[in-house]
């Protein structure tokens, strides 16, 4: 069993982070990350060539944490594989005793440095959660083939609470669960209220009861990021008093600024019942981390039931 | 002078057919090379006067039934099966502004035929078998063949 399920399943407030691989060879990068993590969350997402641009693999990435003693997630895109190669990736990943798996459709390959690139898409990441599944619970692959060894796996799916249209992110939400997911990490939260909303839509679902769901923040580095976030990536929303807040702070005092923001999130989402961690996104700038972690006295070497 | 005539005469066809125009031709004459004038790029409809938009991929398969007649496959940039991704806000892709949410459509268009439950199910994965199995598709009608 994963150090994250583990966590869960004892009903600890979990911290997960999110490392990014870099655009070459070298491992020391990632291991360089993953020291500066390490000691302040429960477990590492390793992203899988985010905003399609070309980085080391997730796969790799995450072996390279994994010897270093850390629980890594590996995030799978169907965005570059199709079935035959996503099936093959996790059995070699279970294998290789990486066992959470991010199941996620990706970003269009129109917004990385390889736009001419084919987009594969051929499942969709409900329909990938479903075939990891029927791999681990019945050792079958897609089309009903037999596993000489199933694969072991703890299955994370994702959701955008801030993406529309609301009620079907929440049927959305049902889909993954019913297809096999068993944690799930948000989009980046700013707007607790919409949250809030959307938590409460779920609750009337029944769905929190089954699944781990793990809040997604991502700090902020500039009143620059946070215009950028809230006009051109799609799936954001950042509420006006928090962009007044950054708007307010002073150059040299922004990165700060988005720090207390993180935290103050953190500290709120910490509040709700049915939130059982955060994952924190901090994009290029893992360093913040530890600040963020320590300030909401969330260390992970703290006392663990 | 007989087309034949004039086509042996020249060194090249420029067709401006479809690509599968070009092909014939080039087939009809394989001696002589055909270029294509033209890039094709979709099976569509006409929107307006001078507006064409790619609505069939030609899977073999068709689903339009499930999703009130607006195909994910061609109108959804990931084509997703089971809903829209994170990335659709306010109705429009992330993809770029100009381009509408598939889903959002085949949800508004399924809410007006009262037939949302049909989304609740988790369609399984595409067989492409019937789009790209062993060469080229051919359909053959044995009741239309002279």
């Amino acid at each position: 069993m994963t150090r994250l399920r583990d966590l869960l399943e004892r009903d600890n407030f979990v911290v997960t982070a999110e490392l990014g691989p870099p655009k070459g060879a070298d491992p020391e990068v990632v291991k360089k990350k993953a020291e500066l993590l390490k000691d302040y969350v429960d477990a590492i997402n390793v992203t899988d060539n985010q905003t399609a641009v070309v980085r080391m693999s997730s796969l790799a990435s995450c072996v390279i944490l994994k010897e270093l003693g850390i629980d890594p997630v590996l995030q799978m895109t169907v965005r570059d594989r199709n079935r035959i190669a996503l099936q093959s990736d996790i059995l070699g990943a279970s294998s290789l005793g990486i066992e959470n798996v991010l199941c996620i459709s990706g970003d269009h390959q129109s917004f990385g440095n390889q736009p001419q690139a084919k987009g594969v898409f051929d499942l969709d990441s409900i329909q990938f959660i479903n075939t990891l599944k029927t791999m681990r619970d019945e050792g079958r692959l897609l089309g009903g083939d037999p596993i000489t060894k199933p694969p072991s796996l703890f299955l994370g799916a994702v959701e955008n609470p801030f993406a529309d249209p609301l009620e079907f992110r929440v049927l959305r939400l049902a889909k993954k669960i019913r297809a096999g997911a068993q944690f799930i990490q948000t989009q980046c939260i700013y707007d607790i209220e919409r949250f809030k909303k959307f938590l409460s839509l779920c609750e009337n679902e029944g769905l929190l009861q089954k699944v781990y769901l793990i809040g997604g923040v991502t700090p902020l580095k500039s009143f620059a990021m946070a215009q950028y976030m809230q006009n051109k990536v799609s799936g954001i929303l950042i509420p006006d008093d928090i962009m007044s807040r950054m708007k307010a702070a002073p150059k040299s005092k922004q990165r700060e600024e988005g720090i207390n923001i993180c935290v103050e999130t953190i500290l709120t989402l910490k509040e709700i019942k049915s939130v059982k961690g955060v994952h924190i996104m901090a994009i290029e700038w893992e360093d913040a981390v530890p600040e963020i972690v320590s300030r909401c006295s969330l260390k992970s070497d703290q006392k663990r039931v | 002078m007989p087309l034949e005539e004039l086509i042996l005469s020249h060194d090249a066809i420029l067709s401006l057919g479809c690509g599968a125009g070009a092909q014939m031709v080039s087939e009809i004459y394989p001696e002589i090379p055909v270029i294509p004038g033209l890039n094709t790029e979709f099976m569509g409809e006409t929107q307006e006067q001078g507006v064409w938009l790619e609505n069939c991929v030609g899977c073999g398969d068709c689903m339009l039934f499930y999703f009130g007649g607006i195909c994910p496959l061609v109108r959804c940039s990931k084509h997703l099966l089971n809903g829209p991704c994170g990335g659709s806000q306010g109705g429009r892709c992330e993809v770029a502004p100009e381009v509408p949410c598939a889903w959002q459509l085949i949800i508004d268009r399924l809410k007006a035929q009262n037939s949302l439950e049909r989304l609740y199910e988790i369609y399984p994965p595409k067989d492409w078998s019937k789009k790209q199995g062993k060469g080229p598709r051919k359909i053959i009608r044995e009741d239309q063949k002279v």
